[in-house]
């Protein structure tokens, strides 16, 4: 099995926190898939699991999983942000809340901002979090293109030395995509991303249908993050990025060469912790070979 | 003409939409007793004279178009000028039909009655698409394909339900435009249900879906009647795709057709013609992109790729090819390849239109014909 670019790809040549500051964490091998997995117990991420800890399956066939430390691959996030009308009531909340997060991120981490209406629209190339967004550049638009905002955030080649967070605030509904909800899944599988997806209650509407919430949860899953409803923004859609954000810093990085798993297509991977407690393990549902 | 959005319904050759309509004040007050507006008959004679703003001002005041007022005016010039006024009382309905949607039915029918007086001629086929196109942008396809929409406003106006493209063709059946809407109106049957037209597209329900979703291999409700409704379409593009004048839109209406009827290699046949037979840039756009979205489906990667990229030589950074050629390339773990892209659309200026959305997106039609139709008519008049 040929992994896909993207999902894999990568092979880990440090594998200790120790290490890593002195040598590249990554290389490039195209043989091995990695695995960002986050581990929390309740509120709390949990630290300091060994490989030996973790039980990896692909296609059902246990694997042997290496373990490296990803607290120094610096992370790139891409804020897509939803204009469309349909926000309206939600718009100078985003806004705030854009410098809020901008402002959580550390001196080592990138962000960009996206946003989209019927048009996508980069306001924000990729870069230092030193300097304030230009947030008086999102606008109200018209229709709703999330998917293909969604699509462009997420095309972006495997960068070894960094990893991407795509974080996406909106109300769910989209009404001029080109690219279907039923694709985001696969389409996300195909890349290095990981996703969240943070649904706002929309204005004067109801939340989408349970076919759309469940294409954008899957979307979210395949990738290892999470779609949060509006009832779980509670402390509204910074609470629901700190956490996203927390995780893959202190996520686990698994890596392995998959054996005896045959064929192309999609793999299915499943991590558990196999230490005792009761543990809310997340990584992506899995990668495509080639 | 030009037209467009291919099946993808709702266009219309003549479809064009409510924009450049709508900058037209618009309103649903009627007037009050100290207020009372103009009279019919004193708004057509202010359209007669070539006063069209000051007439079409007048809509916001004149509350009520009187049919028997019209009527009347229209006969009162005497048998030298019935001509010019059956033309004037009709594209006054009509301009006035686009700033009062919920008349338009009633105001197109009344006004084609009026115009059918007279033997058929070159005006009142202009005036016929140009109907059709202010009906399409409304997406009054009930009208359009079925008649008025209710028993009630048929008995009102006299005349049971005829599909105003069906009327429309029984005055000029060898008119290519009114062939082309009549295939489009069988287009838009197989689609959806016809009074689902007029409401808001589905939530969550993108262009791939839609597309996907009205194959007719896709199986879903009213199969039966969708066939039949595709296989009428097919059957009326069949005879217009070597026009002189209509070819490159019937093929690219009927590539899209053979799309939905699972008739891959018949579609690409059709798409492939288009970018030989016209100039428009908005027809050859979308048979690129069709033929991309089409190939890739089918596996053909580097094909589609290449369709795409036609499609953006054409229009640069149009978001609609841009999004389906991302997609494909991060299907095919072309990753490099799909950021590349992705930063070409989101750092350079946008392109001034998007041929799709124009076409496609809320069933809004081609725009530009409705308005060059009336400026001829108008010429006409004069």
């Amino acid at each position: 099995v040929r992994p896909a670019v993207g999902v894999v790809a990568v092979a880990i040549a440090a594998v200790s926190a120790g290490t890593a500051a002195q040598m590249p964490l990554f290389r490039s091998t195209g043989a091995a898939v990695h695995v960002y997995v986050s581990v929390r117990e309740g509120r709390s991420t949990v630290g300091a699991l060994q490989a030996s800890d973790f039980a990896l399956t692909d296609r059902g066939v246990p694997q042997t999983p290496g373990l490296a430390s990803s607290d120094a691959v610096p992370i790139d996030v891409t804020l897509v942000v939803d204009t469309s009308g349909s926000v309206i009531n939600s718009l100078p909340l985003f806004r705030s809340e854009v410098q809020t997060i901008v402002g959580l991120l550390q001196a080592n981490e990138q962000i960009r901002l996206i946003t989209f209406d019927t048009e996508v629209r980069q306001i924000l190339p990729m870069q230092s979090p030193s300097e304030r967004p230009p947030v008086s550049q999102m606008q109200l638009g018209e229709t709703t293109a999330l998917a293909d905002a969604v699509v462009m955030a997420l095309a972006r080649k495997l960068r070894p030395e960094r990893r991407h967070l795509v974080f996406v605030f909106t109300d769910g509904y989209d009404t001029s995509s080109m690219v279907g909800y039923g694709a985001l899944a696969e389409l996300a599988s195909h890349t290095d991303s990981i996703v969240h997806i943070a649904l706002v209650k929309p204005s004067g509407s109801e939340l989408p249908s349970p076919g759309a919430l469940a294409a954008l949860s899957a979307a979210a899953k395949r990738t290892g993050g999470s779609l949060y409803l509006p009832s779980q923004n509670d402390g509204g859609i910074v609470s629901a990025f700190q956490r996203a954000i927390d995780d893959f810093r202190h996520s686990y990085v698994l890596f392995f060469t998959p054996t005896d798993v045959p064929g192309s297509g999609w793999h299915d991977i499943s991590v558990k912790v196999t230490k005792q407690g009761n543990y809310d393990v997340r990584a992506r549902e899995g990668y495509f070979g080639r | 003409m030009r037209v467009v959005a291919a099946g993808v319904l709702a266009a219309g050759i003549l479809a064009l939409a409510p924009i450049g309509i709508a900058q037209t004040p618009q309103t649903t007050a009627k007037p009050g007793p100290a207020s009372r507006g103009p009279s019919t008959r004193e708004v057509l004679d202010q359209y007669l004279k070539g006063d069209y703003e000051a007439a079409l001002a007048n809509p916001a005041t004149l509350g009520r178009f009187n049919f028997e007022d019209a009527d009347r005016w229209v006969s009162s010039g005497g048998t030298a000028a019935a001509g010019r006024r059956r033309l004037a009382a009709a594209l006054f309905a009509l301009e006035y039909a686009s700033v009062r949607q919920s008349n338009l039915a009633a105001l197109v029918t009344w006004a084609r009655g009026v115009l059918s007086r007279l033997p058929p001629g070159p005006n009142e086929a202009l005036w016929l698409r140009a109907s059709i196109a202010l009906a399409g942008g409304w997406n009054r396809w009930v009208f359009l394909v079925e008649g008025v929409p209710t028993p009630i406003a048929a008995a009102k106006l006299g005349q049971p339900g005829v599909g105003h493209i069906r009327f429309a063709r029984t005055r000029f059946p060898d008119d290519p435009y009114l062939q082309l809407g009549d295939a489009i109106g069988a287009e838009v049957s197989a689609a959806r249900q016809l009074d689902r037209l007029s409401v808001p597209p589905p939530q969550s329900s993108t262009g791939w879906d839609r597309i996907a979703g009205a194959r007719l291999d896709a199986g879903g409700p009213r199969l039966a009647e969708r066939t039949a409704a595709l296989e009428r379409a097919s059957g009326l593009y069949e005879r217009l795709v070597s026009h002189e004048v209509v070819a490159a839109e019937a093929n690219l209406r009927l590539g899209y057709v053979r799309v939905l009827q699972g008739q891959s290699d018949q579609a690409l046949a059709h798409f492939d013609k288009v970018p030989s037979l016209t100039k428009d840039v908005s027809l050859r756009y979308l048979s690129h992109l069709y033929s991309g979205w089409l190939l890739g489906s089918l596996g053909r990667t580097q094909e589609a790729v290449a369709a795409y990229r036609a499609a953006l030589a054409l229009v640069p950074r149009a978001q609609s090819a841009t999004s389906l050629l991302v997609a494909l390339l991060l299907r095919n773990d072309l990753l490099s390849e799909a950021e590349t892209t992705a930063d070409e659309f989101l750092v350079g200026p946008k392109a001034a239109s998007d041929p799709w959305r124009e076409h496609y997106v809320d069933f809004v039609g081609e725009f530009s014909a409705y308005p060059r139709l009336v400026r001829h008519l108008r010429e006409a008049l004069q």
